[in-house]
């Protein structure tokens, strides 16, 4: 039996839900096929994992809730309902807690978004991706631009707090169908929005494709093209590109993930959720058949563990600040690592300034615009 | 030993035809070595032989059977060796001609009949891999009567499964003659193979041909007029086994305190400092490298590393030559003489394993023989090196002749490409209706760069080739200079013909392109010639590169990630402001898929 790791606090808990009715070809998170049964018994080992989790936290302060996916919205209310209620019996969560839940428009109904709503979720994240239906099928998302729409106005009968995510530099897609597309992600005004360019992972059947030259991906140039008119639309429109790939109106910043930025711990439920508490790093293994095998047997959940040295904590530190538009603070990294930032990277990070990538001021370093576009080149610069 | 009971033979093949197999076989067979100790192929002794399945360096052992006293010399394989193959033959006389029941004839089987003839050795034919399904042991013997052996002489056996290896033995024993029984003359010993132990220094193999040696005795090496004193002798069985003395006719070892194998070098004669030989054995002659390239650390710190490793290989292997030499874009290394491109290989593959050194290696060249105008005339291997072309009166570049062992259905494919790569037709024969000999004179700079495999893609993997240097001749010859963001980078100029220039810088500009990550600017990649701008591309600047989905708390991954992406930099050659991996160094070679 390994030793059991130790979390003195954790301010995120997420919770992955690894089904899904259909996987999505780009898609490289953990999911299997939609089975009711199977999802009852997984909520048992859920609860089983949650039960062993909550004696491995010293304080039991959680400041935001991420169930993610796979697709979550294929949960039923009531299941939301008891695995919230079991996490606030055992955790302390204040009214400000962030508590998310993903969801894919073709499952989310207006009774499941209300069920969600008493559950205690207070925020829903929308896979939305295209309202152009020729992507959404190379996306595989079996949705269309109205169910995509209708999907977005019921969510906002219910919800403030919402996200919407957006995939763009997708094959041949023109300027002019991606200005279309947000146009009307814009016209729904909603708080927050995700924009990635599509990226392919090995082990999807993208990969696969892209491979065999079925489909090319825009070069870079229309990539960087298309991120930069993002940027400036949704500037004029009122957000704030608060990291990379995020926007958000003021005070509606997504928590959880700014946890993840902000090197804070947190706390990891289901096959391929990840865990931190400062200094180790573990993730479930990604298969349900054994997780569901362990919960039987009452054995303990597989891991994949990662002993950080303190070259990968500082390493990740930085990129993961430098990614956020409050950047990276010099004397914060100081206070965390008990290390002189600037005996350790100052040349490279000159170089950087140098190449316009980085910007620094009052003792924090920020991506330029150059530099988010060239994101890979500065973080490189602190791994080993 | 009475020399009557003595047998010097050889074994010679195709490379891949079986030859280490047979041998071992043979020394399970008769006892010589046990199976517990058997490890696949006994003679070969360096994995990266074993890995390969080809012998680099001679070995020899003697076998104890039915009285008598056998002595299997096992030859290097590859045309790179070709005159240790000569010495090892020298030193026996008789051969195990192996070919492969499926395979049949090959361009070096032809080789090594030849050479076996010249050494007027007694052929015993054996056509080995007589248990493959594909074996088709008529066909061989069929082959065997046009190249005028006696096919009812052949042996049939397969290596594999042991099959009539008592046959082969007893053959050995009733058909190769005995070596030269001697009378009183003086010591002749000749070294067929030597390598450098660091206890006991270097180890000669020899072969007495007249006289004997024991320990104690002074020896000289005729060919530098060095003398030693005997330490050891004996013979191996497989491992070194003292003996008193070694006389005329045996096979064994010298140890004699020698520090540097290049004072021990294989073809030489051993003989008595107070009693020497008139005449040395015949047929010695140093052999000189004939392909040349830079052998650069990637990371600079490892330069004297780099050099240890090198001195410790040269140590071993007294045709592998080594000086410093300096590059602008690669800083400091090494130009480096190798027999052939597969010696070339063997060497750099051995420095990045056994001295795990990251290396970066510059295109193979040869040694070219110019004639300035004001009468000076240079020996110049490194392209980097040419003077300019005013300064020129005329360039001699090495030839050879080179021998193509191929099915008549590709004669026309190979033929094409000999002229693509300035082959001169000289002679073309049928081993028989369907197998043709190709002949062609060439030039050695067009064989080394990736002639071996255009000819194995153009004839379906058919052709055998093998090559013998003839001489150097007059040929017009230019620098090609390429240009990295602007500047010359010394260590891509490579000698091209005039007439091939503008093609040639095409080509190498289109392949640099794809090889050269892109960079945070555009690098324009041009090729010239005596500072003349033929050809041009570029290579268009990053625009985007970010991980773009950093979410979820998977976070080790993407670290992973961006350390992969790091990783690969590390790898890479800075120059001037451009990072250039290390295969671009070798794009020169692989010319012809885009022309």
């Amino acid at each position: 039996m390994s030793k059991e790791i130790r979390f003195n606090e954790a301010s995120a808990l997420y919770i992955h839900i690894p089904f899904c009715l259909s996987k999505c070809p780009y898609c490289d998170f953990y999911s299997v096929e939609y089975d009711k049964k199977r999802v009852d018994l997984y909520w048992a080992a859920l609860f089983q994992e949650l039960e062993s989790l909550i004696k491995s936290v010293d304080n039991k302060l959680l400041r935001s809730i991420y169930i993610g996916g796979g697709t979550p919205s294929l949960i039923s209310g009531e299941k939301i309902f008891a695995l919230l209620k079991k996490i606030r019996s055992s955790f302390q969560l204040p009214p400000t807690a962030e508590i998310t839940i993903e969801a894919n428009p073709l499952s989310l109904s207006e009774e499941k978004i209300i069920a969600y709503k008493r559950a205690g979720v207070n925020r829903i994240s929308l896979g939305i991706q295209s309202f152009n239906n020729k992507f959404l099928d190379f996306l595989g998302r079996n949705s269309s631009r109205e169910k995509n729409i209708d999907s977005i106005k019921l969510l906002k009968k219910y919800f403030s707090n919402y996200s919407l995510d957006l995939i763009f530099a997708l094959p041949e897609q023109s300027g002019e169908e991606f200005k279309r597309d947000l146009e009307i992600l814009s016209s729904f005004n909603p708080p927050h929005i995700s924009l990635y360019n599509l990226e392919i992972h090995e082990q999807t059947p993208f990969y696969q494709r892209l491979e065999k030259g079925e489909f090319k991906l825009p070069a870079d140039k229309i990539d960087a093209e298309m991120y930069n008119f993002a940027q400036n639309f949704f500037l004029k429109a009122g957000y704030n590109n608060y990291e990379i790939s995020n926007f958000a109106k003021s005070g509606y910043r997504a928590q959880h993930n700014y946890l993840y930025w902000r090197y804070n711990s947190y706390l990891a439920l289901g096959p391929g959720a990840a865990a931190f508490n400062g200094k180790i790093r573990y993730k479930n293994r990604a298969d349900l058949n054994k997780y569901l095998k362990s919960f039987l047997a009452d054995q303990k959940v597989e891991r994949e563990i990662n002993f950080l040295t303190k070259e990968d904590r500082m390493a990740e530190y930085c990129f993961l600040a430098l990614r956020t538009r409050a950047g990276l603070s010099l004397h914060q990294f100081y206070l965390n690592f008990k290390e002189d930032f600037n005996n350790l990277y100052r040349d490279s990070v000159d170089k950087l300034k140098n190449k316009s990538l980085l910007a620094e001021s009052n003792n924090r370093l920020y991506l330029t615009a150059k530099g988010k576009l060239l994101a890979n080149e500065v973080f490189l610069v602190f791994l080993k | 030993m009475q020399t009557d009971m003595i047998r010097n033979f050889c074994i010679i093949a195709h490379i891949d035809h079986g030859k280490s197999t047979l041998a071992d076989r043979m020394l399970e067979f008769t006892n010589t070595i046990t199976d517990r100790n058997m490890q696949a192929q006994v003679l070969d002794k360096m994995d990266l032989e074993r890995e390969r399945g080809i012998t680099i360096k001679a070995q020899a052992v003697t076998i104890d059977y039915q009285g008598y006293e056998l002595n299997l010399i096992d030859t290097p394989g590859h045309v790179d060796f070709s005159y240790e193959v000569s010495r090892s033959l020298a030193a026996c006389e008789g051969a195990l001609l192996v070919i492969d029941a499926a395979q049949g004839v090959e361009a070096q089987t032809m080789a090594n009949i030849y050479l076996a003839l010249e050494h007027d050795l007694e052929i015993i034919p054996v056509i080995n891999k007589i248990d493959l399904p594909a074996a088709n042991p008529d066909m061989v013997k069929e082959q065997l009567l046009d190249i005028g052996i006696d096919p009812d002489e052949a042996i049939l056996a397969s290596a594999k499964d042991g099959t009539n290896i008592d046959k082969i033995l007893d053959a050995v024993i009733e058909r190769v003659p005995a070596p030269y029984a001697g009378g009183n003359e003086p010591l002749r010993a000749l070294v067929f193979d030597s390598f450098y132990d660091s206890y006991q220094g270097v180890i000669a193999y020899v072969r007495i041909v007249e006289g004997s040696v024991k320990k104690d005795d002074i020896i000289l090496l005729m060919s530098n007029k060095k003398s030693y004193e005997v330490d050891e002798v004996g013979f191996f069985a497989p491992d070194m086994k003292e003996k008193d003395e070694l006389s005329s006719g045996e096979v064994g070892y010298i140890i004699a305190g020698i520090k540097d194998v290049r004072n021990c070098r294989v073809g030489d004669t051993i003989t008595k400092k107070d009693r020497p030989a008139d005449k040395a054995l015949p047929g010695y002659k140093k052999v000189k490298p004939m392909v040349f390239s830079g052998l650069y650390p990637t990371d600079n710190a490892d330069y004297e590393v780099l050099k240890e490793a090198l001195e410790k290989l040269q140590l071993n292997d007294a045709s592998f030559t080594f000086e410093a030499e300096t590059s602008e874009a690669l800083g400091f290394g090494f130009r480096c003489g190798f027999l052939g491109l597969l010696h070339m290989e063997v060497i750099q593959e051995r420095l990045e394993r056994e001295y795990d050194l990251d290396l970066v290696i510059t295109a193979p060249s040869v040694e070219y023989k110019i004639i300035k105008k004001n009468g000076e005339e240079l020996e110049i291997e490194n392209p980097a090196l040419f003077p300019d072309p005013s300064e020129t009166e005329k360039i001699k570049e090495p030839f050879v002749t080179a021998e193509i062992h191929l099915p008549e259905e590709y004669v026309g494919q190979a033929m094409e490409l000999c002229q693509e790569n300035r082959g001169e037709f000289k002679d073309m024969q049928y081993v028989n209706q369907d197998r043709v000999n190709l002949k062609y004179e060439m030039p050695l700079s067009e064989i080394i760069t990736d002639f071996f495999n255009q000819l194995k893609s153009r004839t379906r993997g058919y052709a055998t080739l093998d090559y013998e240097f003839e001489g150097y001749k007059e040929s017009k010859l230019v620098k090609l200079d390429i240009l990295v963001n602007k500047e010359v980078v010394d260590a891509l100029s490579t000698i091209v013909h005039e007439e091939n220039s503008y093609q040639r810088g095409n080509a190498l500009t289109r392949k640099l392109k794809e090889v050269i990550p892109r960079h945070m600017f555009k690098v324009p990649i041009q090729a010239a010639v005596g500072g003349k701008i033929i050809a041009r591309v570029n290579i268009p600047a990053v625009r985007k590169n970010v991980l773009q989905k950093c979410y979820g708390g998977d976070v080790s991954r993407k670290r992973k990630l961006l350390e992969k992406q790091k990783e690969g930099k590390k790898r890479m050659k800075q120059v001037g402001s451009v990072e250039i991996p290390q295969e671009a160094f070798m794009t020169v070679l692989e010319r012809h898929e885009d022309e």
